[in-house]
């Protein structure tokens, strides 16, 4: 057979380099999502949420935050009010409660980001390595893991906060220490069956060095799960935050965030009920959607039909 | 009843398949797998069906049976038993196929519900078509089977999982469960390709052994024309969506003038120092 | 002095046993003995369960063995860590049974065949490896236009040609095929078998070629090992194995191939 004869293949290689266009799987993930109608609304609303989270200084202004305060007696504890433009009515101290949930709100969002980047970072860090090193190694990462795992948070919570009072990242801390836990398990799960495959061992035949096929061939292929599980995380997060402002174990005056409110607006929910109206609205829209742009995300980047 | 009483008429094709056309929609537009393929498959013969990977040799057999994916747009006509394949509900397709149009796949290990053990799943096939069986009835045709397609121990093996059977083992089991409503039109799509050559030579036979047995028509879908030298009657060559060549194989492979056949043949690997010509 | 010499190479695994019972251990390999000379192609065949895929990758220590040496070019494998090991590796290039699989799936053709330069020749500028990588990719007559895509995007005969591409770039002395074309079409086996034939001879390649199918070994090998369940049934020349085979486990081999 000589060199000169083309051969079916390829001629098959050189007409669909014409033809089709490249495609990594990462685009055909992001192609997937992109017709997902759930998810892409989903993502819409989060968006709009993020954007009134960062120009709440803007709704400040639109309602006469600062005039409300001076003239607190006459405002406060107001009912929703169109004209005064008070959409979610005024809390005890005369404040907007639709511009308290947004500030609320940003604060939340931002303790979700911070925890989930800490999550993200330890958690593949951890779980990667616990999975490539194997053997002993392996074993006794995961045994520390399950006694992290089995500290109730709250108890931790509580302890931390009374020794260092109420500060903001304190909560940082403790909210991303429970949920790398989470991820580090998934990602060990993840690299444990990319060890056995035919690319990492053509690697090590190779004589690629350890630490280039964790960075190189293992990394790139748990990142989709990754960013899976971190939109499933910041919901959890934000409750968790949620459900330590309600403990009065979330943030300082003046900073609020949604937990916070709702635990003011429960506790009068009898005589001024709509309080918990703007807060709860705004944590379960929130929530829904990530979840929604959680799940989007899931079925894209791992389809059934591969 | 001798076989050639049940194959009937052996110049009425049993199926029929008229300007098949398959397309698939993907993201990058459609892609047309089957371009107004024609065949007929005649009763009680062993119908090879030769082509590469991508040839469309396999969607072509997955429509009769209703099994083409969602993103798939059919036309044309399967005849077969005097109904068009093509047009029947699920209902109805269901009474057709695993009965009277049965099927073996290609990868014995993925095609087998590793949860369960193979005598539930044998039992299973056999008991949606002929409810009317007793358990004990079912289960006795089942290992009846087994039997057939020579898989040793039968009765141990109706209690395992897949996973505890080699490769080999299980596409017998497969073939068994293929069989046991005992169908006019068997399609088996490269149900070797996955095997060590030893073990290919000993499905290839038991299938020749079954189909004088049963008397069914077979249609055989592989990529290796030798094994079509083996065992088939007739064969068509397909590439890209058509049927290039149909005839006896002995007229194909020894006489046939086609450009793409040919290229087929001179790919197959021979033991006698030259790789094998066309004549 | 032969290129690669194996002498009673085992590999034992210890099966999961129950507790309190007598551990079994699974024995794929069985003190096999062999060697290799420069510039021949050797070919280990059996069937599946026979330990051929096990004893190369005992020989390559992606798998350990239990005892037995290794003397590769005069040193023995078996006495180095892993360090000492993966400097050795740039000698040493393997292709696998599922072309694709082998291709990490997130990396453009370009980077998995230019991988093993930046491994074991760091010194190597980009533009030196941008020319060699192109080098290799015209050997396999992969056209530069493919360079950029992804291995999911290629069919198995297209995505092995990536493989040899990757596994010759560093020109290693030994090339270990498993199963290279066990998962192609048989027309498309013919155009990979060809490719490192014509290799074999201009690179004056040795190569071990591991299969479970006679024929396609006829076309590649010179001299022929049989296996079966982890011991080594027969050797001799391809004459000898194809014209008078001795054993009889050799014989039903041959007589499974469906010929025309």
């Amino acid at each position: 057979m000589s060199l000169l004869r083309p051969t079916s293949t390829e001629s098959a290689l050189n007409k669909s380099a014409e033809v089709l266009q490249s495609r990594s799987l990462t685009q055909m993930a992001i192609q997937r999502f992109l017709r997902n109608r759930n998810a892409i609304i989903a993502l819409w609303i989060v968006g709009i949420l993020l954007t009134m989270a960062v120009c709440a200084p803007f709704f400040e202004w639109y309602t006469g935050y600062g005039k409300a305060f001076q003239d607190r007696n006459f405002y406060s504890g107001q009912p929703p009010n169109w004209e005064a433009r008070h959409y979610f009515g005024t809390d005890q101290n005369g404040r907007d409660i639709f511009v308290r949930t947004i500030f609320g709100m940003r604060i939340s969002l931002m303790v979700a980001m911070v925890a989930a980047i800490v999550a993200l970072t330890v958690g593949i860090l951890y779980g990667a390595i616990s999975g490539l090193a194997g053997g002993r190694t392996d074993a006794i990462m995961m045994r520390i893991l399950d006694l992290l795992i089995s500290y109730p948070l709250t108890l931790i919570a509580v302890i931390a906060l009374a020794y260092f009072g109420r500060n903001i990242f304190i909560v940082f801390a403790i909210i991303g220490l429970v949920e790398w836990q989470i991820m580090a398990r998934v990602i060990r799960g993840q690299v444990l069956s990319l060890r056995n495959s035919e690319f990492v061992e053509a690697a090590r035949a190779m004589g690629v060095p350890p630490l280039a096929i964790l960075r190189r061939h293992i990394i790139p292929n748990v990142l989709g799960l990754a960013v899976v599980y971190m939109t499933l995380i910041i919901p959890e997060v934000i409750l968790v935050e949620s459900f330590l402002g309600y403990l009065g174990l979330g943030v300082q005056e003046p900073n609020t965030s949604l937990g916070v409110l709702i635990s003011e607006g429960a506790a009068r929910i009898e005589q001024k009920p709509w309080f918990t109206y703007g807060p709860g609205f705004f944590l379960v829209t929130l929530l829904l959607a990530l979840n929604f742009v959680g799940d989007g995300l899931r079925d894209a980047v791992d389809p059934k039909d591969r | 009843m001798p076989w050639t009483q049940r194959i009937g008429n052996v110049n009425e094709p049993i199926l029929t398949i008229e300007n098949l056309h398959i397309t698939f929609s993907t993201p990058d537009g459609d892609v047309e797998a089957v371009k107004g393929l024609s065949l007929e498959l005649f009763p009680g013969e062993i119908l090879g069906i030769a082509g590469e990977s991508g040839s469309g040799k396999s969607q072509t057999w997955m429509a009769p049976l209703g099994l083409l994916a969602d993103n798939s747009r059919v036309s044309g006509k399967i005849s077969f038993g005097g109904r068009d394949l093509l047009n029947l509900n699920v209902r109805d397709l269901n009474k057709v196929r695993g009965a009277e149009l049965a099927m073996v796949f290609q990868d014995p290990m993925t095609s087998l519900n590793p949860y369960l053990k193979i005598g539930l799943q044998l039992l299973e096939s056999i008991q949606i078509h002929q409810p009317e069986l007793s358990k004990s009835e079912a289960k006795f045709r089942c290992l009846d089977m087994l039997k057939r397609v020579a898989l040793t121990e039968p009765e141990t093996r109706f209690n395992q999982f897949p996973h505890e059977l080699s490769g080999g083992m299980r596409q017998r089991v497969m073939i068994a469960m293929a069989l046991l409503n005992q169908p006019r039109v068997l399609i088996a799509d490269e149900p070797t390709t996955a095997l060590d050559v030893t073990i290919q030579a000993e499905i290839l036979d038991l299938l020749r052994e079954l189909q004088r047995d049963f008397g069914m028509a077979v249609v055989f879908i592989t990529h290796d024309l030798a094994v079509i030298a083996k065992l088939c009657d007739r064969v068509a060559i397909m590439y890209a969506g058509e049927v290039q060549e149909v005839g006896v194989t002995s007229d194909i492979l020894n006489r046939s003038k086609h450009p793409y056949t040919q290229s087929l043949l001179a790919a197959i690997p021979r033991i006698d120092g030259s790789r094998g010509e066309a004549a | 002095m032969s290129l690669l010499e194996v002498s009673s190479l085992s590999v034992n695994f210890n099966l999961p046993t129950p507790l309190f019972q007598k551990k079994r251990i699974l024995h794929a390999v069985k003190s096999v003995s062999f060697a290799v000379e420069s510039g021949e192609t050797l070919a280990i065949v059996g069937e599946s369960g026979s330990g051929k895929s096990t004893l190369v990758r005992a020989i390559l220590r992606l798998v350990t063995a239990s005892e037995g040496d290794v003397v590769f070019d005069g040193e023995n494998l078996m006495n180095l860590n892993q360090g000492e090991m993966r400097v050795r590796r740039k000698r040493l290039g393997m292709i696998f049974q599922d072309p694709i699989a082998s291709l990490s799936p997130r990396r453009t053709v370009f980077q998995i065949i230019e991988e093993p330069l930046l491994v074991h020749f760091p010194q190597m500028t980009a533009d030196e490896r941008e020319a060699k990588v192109g080098q290799f990719m015209d050997l396999m007559r992969l056209p530069s236009s493919v360079r950029n895509r992804y291995p999911h995007e290629f069919s198995g005969g297209q995505a092995q040609r990536i493989g040899i591409a990757r596994a010759l770039i560093c020109e290693p002395d030994l090339l270990i095929a498993d199963e290279p074309v066990s998962a192609l079409d048989v027309s498309i086996q013919a155009e990979v078998l060809d490719l490192l034939s014509e290799i074999k001879e201009s690179q004056n390649l040795t190569m071990l070629f591991i299969s479970h199918d006679l024929s396609v070994v006829y076309q590649v090998a010179d001299r022929v090992l049989v296996l079966q369940h982890g011991e080594i049934k027969e050797t001799g020349t391809v004459a000898n194995i194809f014209g008078t085979p001795k054993d009889p486990y050799t014989q039903r081999l041959l007589a499974a191939i469906p010929t025309l």
